[in-house]
């Protein structure tokens, strides 16, 4: 039994879906903004993921209402609540990211690492919507969330070379090297976090059955 | 080493080394890298740019990119 299957007669329930859905594309839009914004160093659009991070929290707020007013068995609820507010921490670790890439002049030694890492960020967003919409059709996830965390682990790798190499930039003033640092760890993190978000889809899918 | 009992102190890298050199094209894909490697028994080989190495390509990186495309479902066998 699965989400679509089971729920397709509620009008209620293919609203979250469909928002659900919307929710983890503006992600995928949000990651691809903040990729081409660190390559052409566009500081406009670096702010326009803060702005797509404002449209994601007004779904998120949308989705939990609909929820609470009566979509899904109750049993189901929290978890799906959970996987939300997990999507939502990605915005928010995006934007966090964006803000600390304003506020800094970025080495161009790093950039590329960065770049590559964003560009990963993208691939494992898409990856987690494919992931949802598989869990819809009721597929099997386990090939889907280990490409996650391949993604994952690429990105970890990464980020070694990443703390080395920022390691040999001579840094004048405490703000400068805090601010490259905070920019660093989020960008880094944000796999993490959709990871996290991957793992919880197993758990709801499993729940299912 | 272990088996053919050699001392890994008296022995150069030239004598221990898988030969020939397999290397690759960098724009060669990923199915036909796996074919190179089960033909050839090994689980490393080089990439080239025409005549010039530029990196090293292992197996596990042919399976997370077959995993992953899979996934993705743009792999076709």
């Amino acid at each position: 039994m699965f989400l679509e299957k089971v729920f397709s007669r509620g009008k209620k329930e293919k609203e979250v879906i469909g928002d659900i859905t919307k929710q983890i594309k503006l992600l995928c839009t949000a990651c691809g903004f903040f990729k081409t914004a660190l390559e052409t160093d566009n500081l406009s659009l670096m702010r326009q993921v803060m702005d797509i991070e404002r449209a994601g929290d007004s779904i998120r707020r949308d989705i939990i209402s609909r929820i609470y007013e009566g979509a899904f068995l109750p049993y189901l609820r929290p978890d799906l609540c959970k996987f939300v507010e997990i999507v939502d921490n990605i915005f928010d670790l995006l934007e966090d990211t964006g803000y600390r890439y304003l506020d800094l002049k970025l080495p161009e030694q790093l950039r590329g690492e960065c770049i590559q890492v964003a560009f990963l960020n993208r691939r494992i967003c898409e990856m987690l919507l494919i992931t949802f919409e598989s869990m819809l059709k009721g597929e099997d996830l386990r090939e889907k969330i280990l490409a996650i965390r391949i993604y994952e682990k690429k990105i970890d790798d990464i980020k070694l070379d990443l703390i080395r190499d920022a390691r040999k930039i001579e840094i004048t003033n405490f703000w400068e090297g805090e601010i490259l640092s905070q920019f660093l760890s989020c960008l880094t993190s944000i796999s993490d976090v959709i990871e996290d978000a991957s793992d919880h889809l197993q758990v709801i899918h499993v729940s299912m059955k | 080493m272990l088996a053919k009992g050699i001392d890994p102190k008296n022995i150069i890298v030239s004598k221990i080394a898988s030969k020939p050199i397999v290397a690759i094209d960098q724009n060669m894909d990923f199915k036909e890298v796996a074919k190179i490697m089960e033909e050839s028994n090994i689980a490393r080989a080089f990439v080239c740019d025409q005549d010039r190495i530029i990196g090293l390509v292992a197996l596990m990186d042919v399976m997370s990119a077959t995993i992953i495309a899979k996934a993705r479902g743009e792999y076709v066998s």
